[in-house]
């Protein structure tokens, strides 16, 4: 355990506290600070970003296959074998769904020792920052920090509009990663998610220094930025966006997502049952997968034929 | 490799994982346990030995009373609850009895009468007089008894009440609370001085100046009745140990990781003494010597007439935040992590050390050939058996005292 903690220190939170010290002195405003902080962030994970928007996307199209094969197929084992040939012929790997998350996770604890290290309420917070920080004189001698931004201190937890901010970037952000599925059940279970997640971070960034909540609705905003690029612009349904209408917030996902879903509606079909797929469907799956679904297919030798 | 139901339940692992890696990090949140030293007086140690509270120990070393717990401070919630005190109470007399002012983090100054509480005789709680200020008390408070005049440093302003106002206040909670001088344009009667930026260290009153030293770089030498400023001198990094006055100079250090030695007549700069870290602790001066610590650890004795360092011992022992003392030729300090050592300043060598098992940041006080100590917690002593808290050490052996009833 204890090695566990000198590798988050060395390698996460002390050279991010630095860098927020370094930072924060540059600019002269920790709020500043943790902007770029957040830009800077979300520029080194944004290729895991992307390939979890991929994934997700990938897994939505698939769904109607995934739900083909588990009528299909009874026996679990089988079951398993034909959801990874499907994965594997679509390209992608179903982990790649939470790489994003899995990162983003260490990151958010490292911040939320930065902040109450950097910009701790109490003065003991500047004795730990002592053992931290680089014996670099610049860095050392602009202590302690100035705390404030707008109506926040960074080290202490905002009783209200940070917690608000959090949940509705939180929110906006959901309904835009997400498309409306046509099945009711699932349906239900997405509006739920939809609505205790921001719920959830609201209350945590009530405990939290506002730094750390400043940083998630941020990375929330550049998130929804993001994935608005991915999907290539388009018209966005402001309705949705906020809740009044169960429609997709960006008609043109929803587009893509069908399109992606013929493509793959052939994709995992085995011959193991003796049935030979029809000759053009075999085709245009042959054709029309992802580019990294036709380099696994031949990294693994397992192609349909 | 998974399905859909499995993702999920993946996914709720995660973020259960994340609130409880949040949780447990809520847990460790820094707060603000407080460095105040410990006082004695007519033979009571005052020392505050946990965050937001106050002891008595009598000579035998024994507790005899708790403040706030024992006393009744007023119905006001924040005013109850105190959260770390940092600064060294004062005490000053007043209708025959000791009066004890001590100011928290939580932005309020207190009085209150030890005499007042009597184990198995006092059945109602006494009260004890709040007056609210503007900001955290971190850097403590200077009486000055010819004047009547209790200094206040809370946030980045300096208050000067009427000692005997807030003294009176224990009788009668609404009693008015006068201002020494006239407070500054926009700001509450009470506050003589507002520098820009907060102020951790104690007010000291020396040639009929009040020295404030400021985070904001700054070492203020004030008119104790006006609050106008008679010099000021820049050390452009924040200053967070208290004034020290050695003869004709006052020696400042903070995050500057610099030991300032300026003149008390006219705030012009005589040395700097650079060292590795930060230093807050305030000096410990004897003769033509000042000792410091810093936070990388290293001890230096720096020589007063010229800035120049006489010599320097790596303790080895973490950073040193309190303020040293000097007793019959052992310089004794204190260090984050846990270790009380003292040295001897003819041959430069520690002749004593503990390990105390618990963190030693509070400033240590000479009193009747002993050193009076406050660390952070109880502790369980080396040979077993119930906590003890440590009160006080020998500065010649290092033989410990512990108080009971404390833990």
């Amino acid at each position: 355990m204890s090695l566990i903690s000198d590798v988050f220190n060395l390698f996460l939170i002390t050279p991010l506290t630095n860098l927020f010290v370094l930072l924060t002195t540059l600019t002269g405003n920790a709020g500043v600070a943790v902007i770029i902080l957040t830009l800077i962030i979300r520029a080194i994970t944004m290729p895991l970003t992307l390939k979890q928007m991929h994934s997700t996307r990938t897994m939505m199209a698939l769904g109607p296959r995934q739900q083909e094969i588990q009528k299909r197929y009874k026996d679990p084992k089988r079951r398993q074998q034909e959801m990874m040939k499907l994965y594997r012929e679509a390209g992608i790997n179903p982990l790649g769904c939470f790489s994003s998350m899995l990162i983003q996770l260490p990151i958010l604890i490292s911040l939320y020792r930065t902040f109450i290290i950097a910009v701790g309420e109490a003065p003991e917070s500047l004795i730990r920052l002592s053992e931290r920080i680089y014996g670099w004189d610049y860095l050392r001698s602009n202590l302690p920090l100035p705390a404030d931004f707008l109506w926040l201190h960074l080290g202490r937890p905002d009783p209200f509009a940070l917690p608000l901010i959090v949940a509705l970037s939180t929110y906006s952000l959901q309904k835009m990663s997400t498309m409306p599925s046509t099945d009711e059940k699932q349906r239900a279970q997405a509006s739920m998610m939809n609505l205790m997640m921001p719920l959830l971070f609201g209350w945590i960034t009530l405990t939290l220094p506002s730094g750390l909540g400043l940083y998630y609705a941020l990375s929330n905003i550049i998130g929804m930025v993001m994935q608005y690029a991915y999907v290539g612009g388009g018209p966005i349904n402001w309705r949705a966006l906020v809740g009044l209408s169960q429609e997709p917030v960006l008609p043109r996902a929803v587009e893509q997502r069908e399109a992606q879903r013929v493509r793959y509606s052939q994709l995992g079909k085995s011959d193991e049952d003796g049935q030979e797929e029809p000759e053009d469907e075999s085709e245009e799956a042959k054709e029309k997968p992802a580019t990294g679904g036709k380099r696994r297919r031949r990294r693994y030798g397992r192609g349909r034929r | 490799m998974f399905h859909v139901k499995q993702r999920r339940y993946l996914g709720l692992l995660l973020l259960v994982g994340l609130l409880g890696i949040l949780a447990s990090g809520c847990v460790r949140q820094i707060g603000s346990r407080g460095w105040a030293g410990p006082v004695r007086e007519n033979g009571v140690i005052i020392v505050s030995t946990h965050g937001g509270r106050i002891d008595g120990i009598d000579n035998e070393g024994q507790q005899i009373w708790r403040f706030p717990d024992l006393w009744n401070v007023g119905s006001d919630k924040v005013a109850k609850k105190l959260k770390g005190i940092y600064g060294r109470p004062v005490i000053g007399s007043y209708d025959g009895a000791d009066v004890v002012f001590v100011g928290d983090y939580n932005g309020f100054v207190y009085a209150f009468r030890p005499s007042d509480y009597e184990a198995g005789v006092t059945v109602n709680s006494p009260p004890a007089a709040s007056f609210k200020l503007d900001g955290s008390v971190i850097g403590g408070l200077a009486l000055d008894t010819a004047r009547d005049a209790l200094y206040i440093t809370s946030g980045n302003r300096v208050y000067a009440l009427r000692a005997s106002d807030l003294a009176a206040r224990i009788d009668s909670r609404d009693a008015p609370v006068g201002a020494v001088g006239p407070a500054p344009a926009g700001e509450a009667n009470g506050v003589l001085f507002k520098a820009g930026e907060d102020i951790w260290g104690t007010p000291v009153l020396a040639d009929g100046k009040l020295l404030v030293s400021s985070l904001d770089g700054r070492l203020y030498a004030l008119n104790p009745d006006t609050g106008a400023k008679i010099w000021e001198f820049d050390a452009k990094q924040g200053l967070v140990s208290s004034p020290k006055v050695a003869g004709d100079l006052v020696l400042v250090s903070g995050f500057g990781s610099t030991l300032y030695a300026v003149n008390l007549a006219d705030g012009s700069e005589k040395w700097s003494f650079k060292a590795s870290h930060w230093i807050w602790g305030d000096a410990a001066v004897d003769g033509d010597t000042a000792y410091i610590g810093d936070f990388d650890g290293i001890v230096h004795a720096v020589e007063l007439s010229s800035g120049a360092e006489a010599w320097s011992l790596d303790l080895g022992h973490d950073a040193l935040r309190a303020s040293p003392v000097l007793a019959n030729g052992t310089l004794v300090i204190s260090s984050d992590a846990d270790w009380l050592v003292g040295i001897d300043t003819a041959t430069h060598a520690v002749v004593w050390e503990h390990d105390l098992g618990t963190k030693l940041n509070a400033d240590l006080t000479y009193d009747d050939g002993e050193v009076l100590i406050a660390p952070r917690d109880c502790v369980t002593p080396e040979g077993g058996g119930e906590k003890v808290y440590y009160t006080k050490v020998n500065p010649l052996n290092g033989d410990l005292t512990f108080a009971s009833g404390v833990c």
